[in-house]
C-alpha cells in the first residue's frame, strides 16, 4: 500500500479531478482515467483531440475565443466555469484550471488543465441567480407600486386643495357679514376646520414627496430668524385665543437655513405642545444662536409621553390613543425631524414629570 | 466624447501607410501584440478596442446600433475619418474581418488591402452552404450565455482581476487582458454569431488576403474557400496555425504571409 501512496502514476490517473496534458495547439496529448470515466470515453481515445473538443458549443467557442488567447498572454486562467460535452448530449458542469508550462526563455511547451466536477455547485449558483431575478422583479414591482400610491397621494392632496380653499374663503367672508351671533360661531368652526384639513394635506404631501425622492431637499440662505419665529408664534397665537406662548429669543448673528421649512418645524412643534400640553399652562419658544451652533426648544408641561411611544415619537403616523381628529395624522414631528436631518442638524425629545421638550439643534454656518 | 476615446484609439509606428488592426469577438487590442512589432518601422500602426471591449468608453455602448455588424464598421470609418487615414491596410480577426468588408464597402476609396483573419461570413449551415455550426447550436451557445451557465464574464472578472498570487505579471498587464462586460458580452455574441453578410462580400472589389487556419472549430476551411470564391482579388492561405487566432498561437507564421501579400 505504502507503493501505491508514493506513486505518482497512480496519483494522475485516479486523482479527484480530471487531469489533461494539452499541446501548444490545443490538442491533448495524455488525460486521466477520471475523466474518461467521466467522458465515458477511453484516455487514449481523448489523446489526439482538442481540449476544446470536449466542451460544449458554448464551452468551444468560448475557449477558443477567449480562454485560449488568455492563457497565450498570461500563462494561464483560474475558476472557469464550463460544460464537458458528454455522450448522450448530456451536460457536465466544471470548473477548470489551466497552467502553461513553459521553459527557461518563456517559449510555452504543454499546458496543464485541472477539472473539478462542479454539479452541485453550478445548481447552487443557478438557484442563488434565480432567486436574485424572483427578488429583482418583486422589488420592481413593489417600486412601481408604491411611486403609483405615492403619486394618487400628491394628486389627491393637489386638487383638494382649491375647493378648500373656496370652503375658507366663503366662510371668512360670511362670518364678517352676518350679524347672527350664532351663525358667527358656526362659519368660525368650518373656517378653523378647513384650515386643519388645509395642513394634513400639507404634511401629507410632504410625507408622499419625501417618500418619492431621497429625503427632503431644502435651500438654505443666510436667515434672519428672530423675526421669522415670531411670525410663526404670531400666526398660532391667533388660531389658539386661549392659550399663552412665551418666547425668549437670544439670536445675534443671521442662520443658513431654508426658511419655510424651519418655520414648518417651529410650528409643528408648537402645535405639538398646545394639544398635548397642560391647557391652563403656558408653552415656552426658546431660540438661542451660540459660536456657531443654533438652538431651538419647545417646552410644555403636562403628563410625560409614555416610554413606548416616546421610542418612535419621530415614526410617520405614530399618534397618542386619543382620537385622530385631535391629533391630527401624526405626521408633525416625523416632518419636523426630517427638517432636522435636512439641515444636518437633530432634533431630541424629553419628556418627564417637570416637562416635555423638544430641542432642535443645527450648525448655524455654512453646512456641511 | 472624442471617438479615438470611445474606442481607446492608438497609434504608433514609424511609417506613414496605415495598418489598421481589428480585433474580434472575446479579446481587444492586445490581441496584435505578437503581430505589431514586425510592422513597426515601416508602417503607421492603428490599434482600437470595439466598444464594449477592453478599455472602451462601455457608456458609449447602444445595444441598438451594436446589434449590426454596421454598428461597428461605422465605428471603423469613423477611427479612419477621425485619423485622416487614405491608404488603409486593414488587417481584422474573426468577426472584424466581416466588419471590415462592410466598412470597405462603404468607402472603397479608403481602403487599398485587407487581411481576413480566420474570416466567416456566416456561421450557421444553410444549404449547401457550411458555416460550421448548426442553427440549435448558435441557439444552445446564446442561451448558455444568457442563463450564464459558462463562466463567460462573471467569473472573467475574477479570473482576470484575481491574481493575489501572481504578482509578477503586473497588475496593469494582468488586469487589461480580455476584459468584457458580462451583458455587453453576450450581445456581441449575439451579433457576431447570427450575422449574414454572404451577399455583400463579391461587392467588395479590393486586394484580400484570406488567412484560414486548419482545425479552427470558429471558422472551418470550407468557408474560407467560399470568400476566396467569391471575392473576385482575394488570396486564400491556408496556415500551418491551429485554432481561430494565429496572431497569437503563430505570429511568425501570421507575419510572414501578410508580409507577403503587402
Amino acid at each position: 500500500m505504502a507503493d501505491i501512496q508514493t506513486d505518482f502514476e497512480d496519483f494522475f490517473e485516479q486523482a479527484i479531478c480530471g487531469y489533461l496534458l494539452v499541446d501548444t495547439n490545443g490538442v491533448i496529448t495524455r488525460a486521466n482515467s477520471r475523466i474518461a470515466v467521466w467522458m465515458d470515453t477511453p484516455a487514449h481515445e481523448l489523446a489526439g483531440k482538442r481540449f476544446s473538443d470536449l466542451l460544449s458549443i458554448g464551452g468551444r467557442i468560448y475557449y477558443e475565443t477567449h480562454l485560449w488567447p488568455l492563457l497565450r498572454m498570461q500563462g494561464f486562467f483560474d475558476e472557469v466555469a464550463l460544460e464537458l460535452a458528454v455522450k448522450n448530449k448530456e451536460r457536465m458542469q466544471v470548473l477548470a484550471n489551466a497552467y502553461e508550462r513553459r521553459d527557461e526563455n518563456g517559449i510555452p511547451q504543454f499546458v496543464r488543465v485541472t477539472i473539478f466536477k462542479a454539479t452541485d455547485r453550478r445548481l447552487y449558483e443557478q438557484t442563488l441567480r434565480h432567486q436574485k431575478t424572483i427578488a429583482e422583479n418583486k422589488l420592481f414591482d413593489e417600486q412601481s407600486v408604491s411611486a403609483l400610491r405615492e403619486q394618487f397621494i400628491a394628486v389627491l392632496g393637489h386638487d383638494l386643495r382649491n375647493p378648500l380653499s373656496s370652503i375658507m374663503a366663503g366662510s371668512s367672508m360670511l362670518s364678517m357679514i352676518t350679524e347672527n351671533e350664532q351663525e358667527r360661531k358656526i362659519v368660525i368652526t368650518i373656517n378653523h376646520s378647513a384650515r386643519r384639513m388645509s395642513e394634513m394635506i400639507d404634511q401629507v404631501m410632504d410625507f408622499a414627496r419625501g417618500r418619492l425622492g431621497s429625503g427632503m431637499t431644502i435651500n438654505p440662505q443666510p436667515t434672519d430668524i428672530g423675526p421669522l419665529l415670531l411670525h410663526v408664534v404670531d400666526e398660532i397665537r391667533a388660531a389658539f385665543p386661549g392659550r399663552t406662548i412665551e418666547t425668549s429669543f437670544d439670536l445675534m448673528k443671521p442662520v443658513d437655513c431654508d426658511a419655510p421649512r424651519i418655520a414648518q418645524l417651529v410650528s409643528n412643534l408648537i402645535a405639538n405642545a398646545l394639544t398635548h400640553g397642560l391647557h391652563n399652562a403656558p408653552v415656552y419658544v426658546r431660540a438661542y444662536q451660540k459660536d456657531d451652533v443654533f438652538e431651538l426648544s419647545v417646552s410644555n408641561s403636562g403628563n410625560p409621553i409614555p416610554a413606548v411611544l416616546l421610542e418612535k415619537i419621530f415614526h410617520p403616523f405614530t399618534r397618542e390613543g386619543s382620537s385622530p381628529s385631535q391629533n391630527g395624522l401624526g405626521l408633525g414631528l416625523y416632518i419636523a425631524s426630517q427638517v432636522a436631518i435636512a439641515h444636518a442638524g437633530e432634533l431630541r425629545v424629553l419628556s418627564n414629570e417637570q416637562e416635555t421638550r423638544f430641542t432642535f439643534q443645527m450648525t448655524a454656518g455654512a453646512r456641511r | 466624447m472624442s471617438v479615438l476615446k470611445r474606442n481607446n484609439v492608438t497609434v504608433q509606428g514609424k511609417g506613414t501607410t496605415p495598418i489598421l488592426f481589428a480585433h474580434g469577438f472575446g479579446c481587444d487590442q492586445n490581441m496584435w501584440r505578437l503581430v505589431i512589432p514586425a510592422f513597426i518601422d515601416e508602417y503607421k500602426i492603428v490599434l482600437f478596442d470595439h466598444v464594449g471591449a477592453g478599455n472602451s468608453e462601455l457608456s458609449a455602448y447602444d445595444p441598438e446600433k451594436y446589434s449590426l455588424l454596421d454598428g461597428y464598421a461605422a465605428d471603423i470609418l469613423e477611427i479612419v475619418r477621425e485619423l485622416e487615414l487614405r491608404n488603409i491596410v486593414f488587417v481584422g480577426h474573426s468577426v472584424a474581418a466581416m466588419m471590415g468588408i462592410l466598412a470597405a464597402r462603404q468607402a472603397p476609396d479608403l481602403f487599398s488591402k485587407l487581411v481576413l483573419v480566420g474570416p466567416s461570413p456566416c456561421y450557421i449551415n444553410d444549404g449547401n452552404y457550411i458555416g460550421g455550426f448548426e442553427k440549435e447550436q448558435i441557439e444552445e451557445l446564446l442561451e448558455s450565455l444568457d442563463t450564464n451557465h459558462l463562466g463567460w464574464s462573471m467569473t472573467m472578472a475574477p479570473v482576470i482581476m484575481g491574481n493575489a498570487d501572481r504578482k509578477e505579471l503586473g497588475e496593469e498587464l494582468a488586469n487589461s487582458f480580455c476584459r468584457t462586460d458580462p451583458a455587453i458580452a453576450r450581445q456581441f455574441a449575439r451579433t457576431t454569431f447570427l450575422s449574414d453578410t454572404r451577399d455583400v462580400i463579391a461587392s467588395v472589389d479590393i486586394p484580400t488576403l484570406i488567412l484560414q487556419c486548419s482545425q479552427d472549430v470558429i471558422a472551418p476551411q470550407s468557408v474560407g474557400e467560399y470568400l476566396h470564391e467569391r471575392m473576385p482579388q482575394s488570396q486564400l492561405v491556408i496556415m500551418k496555425a491551429t485554432g481561430h487566432c494565429p496572431n497569437l498561437s503563430e505570429p511568425e507564421e501570421t507575419i510572414a504571409a501578410v508580409k507577403a501579400f503587402l
